[in-house]
């Protein structure tokens, strides 16, 4: 479907296409309460055929609202793909070992700034910090810290299983 | 005095129906608002019933009113009193002299091209309530037609009719530009034969059968309102706005914007009762970023999110 196809369903949700997901569930919540209601506003307009025409209503927001959801999910699936094609084609440095440093200067070469893998790793953020510093200390117990980097390395593209390896013998040596 | 108009002003009317709902005290706000914004503006009270604009400026009732228009024929642009914000004059009303009912065909229509000749950035115009068709020709001269109601189902079902009205009338007008005179009304007479239920159905039936070129669904698609909620006791009435809009939307296929709402404000009668020589705008600074809000939705056409509302 093209952008300008999703126009009409921004427009059953009374919503300007520009809008966040957020402002697309709730209107949704909103228009799906009222019309289900029998809120006292409708009482100046009903007709003889009120049931019928709302329930159109409710199937037409209905409709609107899975399309919509569809839509943004595959707007942010698109929006990590690109990430990582560039990741790719980049001329990205290979280390004989993985270690903080190491997942630092991947990053810095691939001009990613640690926000970004916070966000879409989920991994807060002074914890990558703590990992690129291998302030070991600092960091989780370890089945975590094993999830963190494989988590971190993937999003890099890089090899996950070597990274994990590298990093987590370190972890084991310097603990 | 400039003799020749140097701007095309925008033209902004406040109405909705009922009375009491804040039509004047929302024009007189917003007309303030774009004063201090450093644009040149005019308020004209345009409240042939109930004229009383000049209460929220402390404007002493003088010899320059609306009546010296329509009475001695003077030109508008004589008629303006200034206000104690700079950039803002107003014409006031006079409910004593002329009444709604009582206005020539001509005299309106004079009016209306006098209002689109004053020179200014901004012509607000504050209606009087009432389903008047002089009130709605008024309403319908405006760049920017902003309703306001109370969550009362008097005042939005008042809303409903006016805004129905001002609709239909719009589109009879149309239509006659086009040699259609009364088709819409003979359209909705026949309206059974044609299968048609309502106003929805009534505009895409004029779309899809009288419309050649599309030009008339373009002009008709043109008619837009904005709508202000006022006089809110709990934030869960803001709601209420989203709903009146569906309603609009769905039911009487208007594009419409709910531009904001105003909280009911305690002070406010406290405040008119104040002495004559205090300026008669010391609303909350909870109102001012009210006002704020709908403004600047207005200018820009665009409207309160339900998600922002959720933060407040
Ligand atoms: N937000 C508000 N809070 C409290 N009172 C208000 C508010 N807005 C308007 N009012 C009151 O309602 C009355 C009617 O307002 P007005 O602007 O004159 O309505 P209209 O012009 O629609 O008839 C005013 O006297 C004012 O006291
Ligand atoms: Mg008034």
């Amino acid at each position: 479907m093209y952008e300008q196809d999703y126009k009409k369903y921004f427009e059953i949700l009374e919503l300007t296409h520009d809008t966040t997901f957020s402002e697309v569930k709730s209107s949704y919540l909103h228009l799906k309460k009222l019309y289900s209601s029998n809120s006292f506003i409708f009482s100046s307009l009903s007709n003889a055929l009120e049931k019928e025409k709302r329930k159109r209503i409710l199937d037409q927001i209905e409709e609107a609202y899975t399309i919509l959801s569809d839509y943004y999910l595959s707007e942010k699936k698109q929006k990590s793909q690109t990430i990582k094609t560039t990741v790719s084609n980049e001329h990205v440095p290979e280390f004989d070992v993985y270690n903080g440093n190491a997942l630092r200067l991947t990053r810095e070469v691939l001009g990613i700034n640690l926000e970004e893998v916070a966000f879409f790793s989920k991994i807060s953020l002074k914890h990558l910090e703590n990992i690129e510093t291998e302030r070991f200390d600092l960091l989780p117990p370890k089945a975590y810290v094993r999830i963190f980097v494989r988590k971190y390395a993937e999003y890099l593209s890089l090899n996950i299983k070597k990274v994990t390896d590298d990093y987590m013998k370190q972890y084991e040596n310097k603990k | 005095m400039k003799n020749a108009k140097s701007k095309v002003a925008e033209i902004w009317a406040i109405g909705g129906g009922k009375g009491g709902t804040g039509k004047t005290f929302l024009s007189s706000q917003l007309a303030t608002y774009l004063a201090l914004k450093k644009k040149q503006v005019i308020l004209v009270d345009s409240d042939f019933g109930g004229a009383n604009l000049r209460y929220f400026f402390n404007i002493k009732k003088s010899e320059k009113s609306i009546k010296n228009f329509f009475v001695n024929k003077e030109p508008l642009e004589n008629l303006l009193s200034h206000t104690n914000t700079k950039n803002l004059k107003i014409i006031t009303g006079d409910s004593d002299s002329i009444s709604i009912n009582t206005i020539k065909y001509s005299q309106k229509m004079k009016f209306l091209r006098h209002i689109k000749m004053l020179n200014a950035d901004y012509i607000l115009i504050d209606l009087g309530g009432g389903l008047n068709f002089n009130t709605i020709d008024v309403f319908l001269l405006a760049d920017k037609m902003i309703t306001i109601t109370v969550p009362e189902i008097t005042a939005i079902d008042n809303l409903f009719q006016f805004v129905k009205n001002a609709y239909f009338r719009k589109l009879n007008f149309l239509l006659k530009n086009y040699k259609l005179k009364d088709a819409a009304k003979n359209i909705w007479k026949d309206r059974e034969i044609y299968g048609i239920e309502n106003i929805v159905d009534l505009t895409d039936y004029i779309k899809s059968n009288l419309d050649f070129d599309g030009s008339i669904s373009k002009k008709i698609s043109e008619f837009s309102i904005f709508i202000v909620l006022n006089k809110l006791r709990n934030p869960n009435e803001i709601n209420q706005g989203f709903s009146i809009k569906s309603l609009c939307i769905k039911y009487l296929g208007i594009p419409s914007i709910y531009a904001g709402y105003i909280g009911f404000d305690e002070n406010f009668r406290k405040n008119l009762s104040l002495s004559d020589y205090i300026p008669k705008f010391n609303v909350s600074t909870r109102i001012q970023k009210e006002i704020l809000e709908i403004a600047e939705n207005i200018i820009n056409k665009e409207q309160i999110t339900i998600s922002t509302i959720k933060n407040v």
